[in-house]
């Protein structure tokens, strides 16, 4: 897996070791609400990775779906971190991972249709709260890019959908 | 502007029938009145609005209803405005906005087959037209040359003139379809009101695959622009004013309409002739709306057909996987049938039907089923462009026969506007069953034709419902088994004309508009012969 192509270069990881060092020292960093909220964009990028089993992700975009979706769910976060850590423990492969969260009842089980809604529809939230935040980006628009337009948009000049796709 | 309270003609309605009556009276000098319930709706903000919908498979939801002018709505829940007395739902599907409901449709404007004006003299079913294909000819044609309409020549639909234009280009997918399924069936290209060249003003298709619900740069006709035209002939169009009563004076004829505006004012309009063009749900309610201690089950039903005969065209599909890609989704989504089926001495039996294959893009279909699977990863990708590439689907378009006993009705719940709700009464006969169990047969032999795999037939019992209301207000020679005669006055009143698909006694298996405005137009050539353009008979001509 490619690493990602966003900008956020601090990670989870490298968050909690400058808060460990803090401790170790005696002298607790200065951590802003920023930096919490870089590292919960990661942990959603990390798992937005898994889910649409892209390497990169464009980074405006994750972070346009993780607000909307920590707007409907303040404990998105929490919950991410929890399935991240689900699934090295239980070393899930992505394949599994619905379906071992829907045998077990897993409260986290809605969480990655979630994700997989946000990413392959640009769609977040559910019934009267669902809205739209991509469409030509939507990666379901993505995937077919070579061959199919998102409906609304022209294939060329007249007729020229009548020739064969390639 | 304020709204005139008199014209010559008030017209009810702006959809595409009520529309290119208004033009064709206006173009001859009438002083014609429009009022529309619903409000005025720009194309760029229909496009905005689908590109922005969250559920973009569910083309209602570039179309969300005026507060004083509700529609049915039925995602991402029921507005309960259209009651269901069942036993069958009939979730209707219609748009309360200047334009009407053709904003949103395939653009299929076919000819009925000679032979679906007399059903009940051929085949024993069903009822006889009052006019037959003969009388309508000239009118269908008129309808195509306003809409622009394009098709093949072997639809058994004859034609004295041409199509204004050549057929719509066939996308590749629709050829391979075509071409393997040669030696069993003839697959012709679809009769729509879509350009295939510059038109009126308007630019040839781009194929951009989102004819429903909106074609983005107007290359399909709709009552939009049906709307424009009538008031570019000089009829006076007024949106938001929801007429909710016809009054009647003492001999019958139909004196005013009563609307309600948003903030629920009621105005008055009066009229020489009335026109009501509410289509298939609307005008009926407000015909029994308008009931009065002269006329207690309402007006134009002294028969008690208002609101009965309802008619619909019930769909089952085939969905299935072919062996080579296609690619559905790149041109117009519905491009392709087979005709082979709409008529024969069967119809004594079972249902005739036309059979249609789909060109809508499966890519939202698929994202959400694989979604709601589980299914993601790598393996998501991979299964999309499978289906995107394989998946293909073709349904029939089945005839209902006309029964009164299915039919709309007041309901007893009211609307925010404290009117009270259209009510369905409807089900599947056994008819309309069989023909859709001989539709299978076709279905498993194109599919197998096309090297199928992975069959996916609609469940049994269900039946999509595709929106051509029909029958409600159905034209007849007997009045007391019709609501109006050839011309589609109301036999109860001499001023009271009716256009719209209500019209149509029965639905035979092509799409309603096309049939719809041809009627429509062939009322106002009489209306204009027998009424003149000020819409009154001359002095002792009126029945006094």
């Amino acid at each position: 897996m490619s690493a990602p192509s966003h900008s956020h270069a601090f990670s989870r990881r490298s968050f909690l070791m400058t808060v460990a060092l803090g401790y170790l020292t005696g002298v607790a960093p200065r951590v802003s609400a920023q930096t919490f909220a870089n590292a919960n964009l990661d942990d959603f990028i990390q798992i937005s990775r898994l889910i649409t089993g892209r390497g990169t992700l464009p980074a405006s975009q994750a972070s346009r779906l993780f607000n909307a979706m920590m707007q409907d769910d303040a404990q998105l976060s929490s919950k991410v971190q929890a399935l991240l850590r689900l699934i090295e423990e239980r070393k899930l492969g992505i394949e599994r991972l619905q379906q071992s969260l829907d045998e077990d009842g897993n409260a986290l089980s809605e969480v990655p249709q979630k994700i997989a809604t946000a990413w392959f529809l640009g769609v977040v939230g559910e019934a009267e709260t669902a809205r739209c935040l991509e469409y030509e980006r939507a990666l379901n628009a993505v995937i077919v890019a070579d061959v199919l337009m998102p409906p609304t948009y022209a294939y060329g000049p007249y007729g020229s959908w009548a020739r064969k796709p390639t | 502007m304020a709204v005139p309270r008199s014209a010559d003609f008030v017209v009810i309605g702006s959809g595409i029938v009520g529309s290119l009556v208004a033009r064709k009276l206006a173009q001859a000098g009438a002083e014609v009145l429009i009022l529309e319930a619903g409000p005025r709706v720009t194309r760029g903000e229909i496009v905005a609005r689908f590109r922005n919908s969250p559920r973009r498979s569910d083309w209602m939801s570039a179309y969300p209803p005026a507060p004083w002018a509700p529609h049915p709505i039925y995602k991402p829940t029921d507005n309960n405005y259209l009651l269901q007395a069942g036993p069958y739902a009939y979730a209707a599907e219609y748009i309360r906005q200047v334009g009407g409901t053709s904003w949103h449709w395939a653009a299929h404007a076919w000819r009925n087959v000679p032979n679906d004006f007399k059903i009940r003299t051929l085949y024993g079913v069903g009822v006889d037209w009052p006019i037959d294909y003969e009388d309508l000819e000239p009118f269908y044609q008129e309808a195509e040359e306003i809409m622009g309409v394009s098709g093949a020549p072997n639809t058994g639909s004859p034609r004295k003139k041409p199509f204004p234009m050549d057929p719509v280009a066939e996308p590749y997918a629709m050829r391979r379809i075509r071409e393997r399924l040669a030696s069993a069936y003839t697959v012709v290209t679809n009769t729509t009101a879509r350009n295939s060249r510059s038109y009126d003003g308007r630019p040839a298709c781009c194929g951009n695959n989102s004819c429903q619900p909106i074609c983005p740069i107007d290359a399909q006709y709709h009552g939009g622009l049906a709307a424009q035209a009538a008031e570019a002939a000089g009829a006076d169009l007024f949106p938001n004013a929801n007429v909710y009563k016809l009054e009647h004076d003492e001999r019958g004829r139909i004196a005013a309409a009563l609307y309600y505006d948003p903030d629920k004012n009621s105005h008055r309009v009066t009229g020489n002739t009335f026109i009501v063009a509410a289509n298939g749900i609307e005008s009926p309610r407000l015909l029994l709306l308008s009931a009065s201690d002269t006329f207690p089950r309402g007006l134009a039903n002294s028969s008690d057909m208002v609101g009965r005969n309802l008619m619909d065209h019930p769909s089952t599909s085939l969905t299935f996987d072919a062996d080579e890609d296609m690619w559905l989704g790149r041109g117009p989504q519905s491009p392709s049938s087979i005709n082979s089926m709409r008529d024969g001495p069967f119809r004594s039996e079972h249902a005739p039907y036309r059979l249609d294959f789909t060109n809508i893009s499966r890519i939202d279909g698929t994202t959400r089923e694989l979604i709601s699977q589980g299914i993601y990863g790598s393996e998501f990708e991979k299964r999309l462009r499978h289906s995107a590439a394989r998946e293909l689907n073709v349904k029939n378009v089945l005839e209902v026969l006309p029964d009164p006993n299915h039919r709309i009705a007041l309901g007893d719940e009211k609307d925010a506007m404290g009117i009270p709700k259209p009510q369905t009464h409807y089900s599947i006969d056994g008819y309309t069953r069989k023909g859709h169990e001989r539709s299978k047969e076709d279905f498993r032999r194109i599919a197998e034709l096309l090297g199928g795999s992975n069959l996916r037939f609609s469940r049994e019992g269900d039946f999509a419902n595709n929106q051509h209301i029909c029958g409600t207000l159905s034209m007849g020679h007997d009045p007391r088994a019709s609501v109006c005669d050839q011309w589609a006055r109301t036999h109860d009143h001499e001023n009271l004309y009716l256009a719209g698909t209500g019209v149509l006694p029965t639905c035979g298996t092509c799409n309603s508009t096309e049939n719809a405005v041809a009627v429509a137009l062939r009322t106002a050539e009489h209306i204009l012969s027998e009424y003149g353009v000020r819409g009154m008979r001359p002095s002792g001509r009126d029945g006094t």
